[in-house]
């Protein structure tokens, strides 16, 4: 028999294999490097601590035996998920979005510091996740590791890959200078109406189909608040991709519960998310279709709204549950918090740009900053990887007018070149970083 | 079926308790301690959670991620009484320390200590002594709250 002391000591030396046995592999960038160090100073601080504690200590005991299991299944997660596993252009362009609004009202909180973000696969298309870690203070805590999990199966569908916006919503909320302006500025203009309290949102569940009574005081008082909390991050994931978070929201969801009716206790039935989301895209005037000659891109921006706005089973008026005000305010907040984080909030390509990238995906080229000058010199521009991802969702809707159905890309072709683009996109980046012009040849 | 049907989870009393023991031990005898450091630093995050007032202990599921109703409460019973805990521990100690201070001014002024001492810099004799007392209130009564 092993004391629980002495097991721990045990285990500790399995963890500390495991986490050499990880560097056998690839991963990507400094990303590895961050990981392993902030893992093996964990690990080292438990040991001491472990090694100094006395066998009846036995709730220190069990806290390190939660830590020890917490950091042995964190390593493992990450070890199977070497690079090849997942799109990592797109992780590494998620992370720049994450690093912005995961650091404080500041962008930059001293007092947390800047998180680690460790990228996993896994099977199911519920994969999609962020672990966050419990609490975000510790005592053995130097950085904060955030686990970005991307389904396996969908390792090249960067299209889809926006729901993950909704994820960076909940790790915002982990520090507590945003924690608190986000619930200032934007929770309390959700929590209004149904979501004010238990009453109403009861009185609004008896006017949709489900029976209400099905619901305890218990389930009702956990609606109230993850429902706030799930709608808030629906907005803000809006906020930071734009066109593309909305279909991939849209399919993602359609897909676990296509009647979209469902009441859960942690999130609201799907036709109440979309009906949030139209409103606030509408109030952000991104449905106006271009005013150009080009038919390609017109028509890929109308018929992509109207994929949303005409779904399968149009949004029944019980759906609603914040009005137009609400959501406007929330907004407001949304847009005051994110814009002084620079990158973080999207912005709309200009036209020419979205036409650029449009045909460069109609003629099966990865679609990137670049063009070709008056003299014939080939230039590279900058270019955010969401202007790519919405080019991405107009072509995929826009070829099925304007192309004969057998010469159509499929949609894993679409993101396969979008993949691509991105991968190209950060070596641009990459390249002008280091003071060239952008123009090639020039220097 | 698992063996051990509970979901484990950290419990923020022990943690608050950790951290307020190991940095009165070493309060007194400075000197070049990796862990120090990052006590302290954990010290000050918990620090700006009182004066924030965001304390929360609330999980949630993936966005696609779907259960049978009631099955995965975003916050239990045990997070949050241990949560409450915590935060009435910091508030003891808040008030037999600096009194009507709010606070914002307690954060900020144990913050400034507490960074000063990560960094190895010096901390006026005074001041030491209000960190530490507030430590010892802090320890006593999580301590008293920890099963």
């Amino acid at each position: 028999m092993l004391q629980a002391k002495e097991f721990l000591q045990e285990e500790c030396k399995n963890v500390e294999l495991s986490l050499k046995e990880a560097l056998r592999y690839e991963y990507g960038r400094s990303r590895s490097k961050d990981f392993y160090d902030e893992c093996t100073y964990r690990l080292q601080n438990l040991k001491r601590q472990i090694d100094a504690s006395k066998a009846s200590d036995l709730p220190e005991l069990e806290e390190y035996s939660t830590l020890l299991s917490s950091l042995s299944a964190l390593i493992t997660r990450i070890e199977r998920s070497h690079l090849g596993e997942f799109s990592w252009p797109f992780a590494d362009s998620l992370e720049l979005l994450a690093r912005a609004v995961c650091q404080g009202v500041n962008g930059k909180d001293e007092k947390y510091g800047a998180p680690i973000f460790a990228i996993s696969a896994e099977g199911g298309l519920e994969a999609y996740e962020l672990h966050i870690e419990q609490g975000a203070v510790n005592f053995n805590f130097k950085r904060r590791i955030f686990n970005i999990v991307f389904p396996r199966t969908l390792k090249h569908h960067v299209l889809l890959h926006p729901i993950l916006g909704h994820e960076l919503g909940h790790a915002a909320t982990t520090v507590p200078s945003m924690d608190d302006a986000l619930s200032r500025m934007v929770l309390t203009r959700l929590e209004e109406g149904p979501l004010e309290s238990e009453a109403k949102l009861t009185s609004w569940i008896d006017n949709t189909p489900t029976d209400s009574t099905k619901y305890t005081a218990d389930m009702i008082e956990e609606m109230l608040y993850s429902w706030t909390e799930e709608l808030f991050c629906d907005l803000f994931g809006l906020m930071l991709f734009g066109p593309s978070f909305v279909a991939a929201h849209y399919s993602l969801l359609s897909a676990i519960d296509p009647r979209g009716f469902d009441l859960g206790d942690e999130h609201p039935p799907n036709m109440t998310r979309f009906d949030m989301l139209l409103k606030a895209v509408e109030i952000l005037g991104w449905q106006k279709v271009p005013k150009t000659g080009n038919a390609q891109l017109r028509v890929g921006v109308e018929r992509f709204w109207k994929s949303l706005n005409h779904a399968p089973g149009a949004i029944p008026s019980w759906a609603t549950i914040c009005t137009t005000e609400q959501i406007q305010g929330a907004l407001e907040g949304l847009k005051s918090i994110l814009q002084p984080l620079g990158v973080a909030m999207y912005t709309p390509p200009a036209k020419d740009v979205l036409e650029h990238l449009v045909e460069s995906l109609h003629n099966r080229i990865p679609p990137i900053g670049n063009s070709v000058k008056d003299d014939g010199v080939p230039e590279l521009t900058d270019l955010d990887f969401r202007s790519i991802l919405y080019a991405g969702w107009v072509e995929w809707h826009g070829q099925a007018q304007s192309v004969a159905e057998s010469a159509r890309m499929s949609f894993s072709d679409i993101n396969r070149l979008c993949d691509r683009a991105i991968l190209q996109q950060l070596a641009i980046d990459l390249w002008k970083k280091t003071g060239r012009t952008g123009t090639l040849g020039a220097d | 079926m698992a063996i051990h049907s509970l979901e484990r989870r950290s419990d923020p009393r022990v943690v608050c308790g950790l951290l307020a023991s190991s940095v009165l031990k070493r309060l007194g005898h400075p000197g070049k301690d990796e862990d120090f450091a990052v006590f302290l630093r954990n010290l000050i995050r918990l620090l700006e959670l009182y004066r924030f007032g965001t304390f929360s202990e609330h999980k949630h599921r993936g966005i696609l991620q779907r259960g049978p109703l009631g099955a995965n409460k975003s916050s239990d019973s045990f997070s949050s009484e241990a949560m409450s805990a915590v935060k009435d521990a910091l508030e003891q100690a808040h008030k037999e320390v600096f009194g009507d201070q709010s606070s914002e001014y307690v954060a900020n002024y144990l913050t400034g200590i507490f960074e000063s001492l990560e960094t190895g810099q010096h901390v006026e004799p005074d001041d030491l002594e209000l960190a530490r007392r507030f430590l010892e209130v802090l320890n006593v009564r999580i301590q008293a709250q920890i099963r």
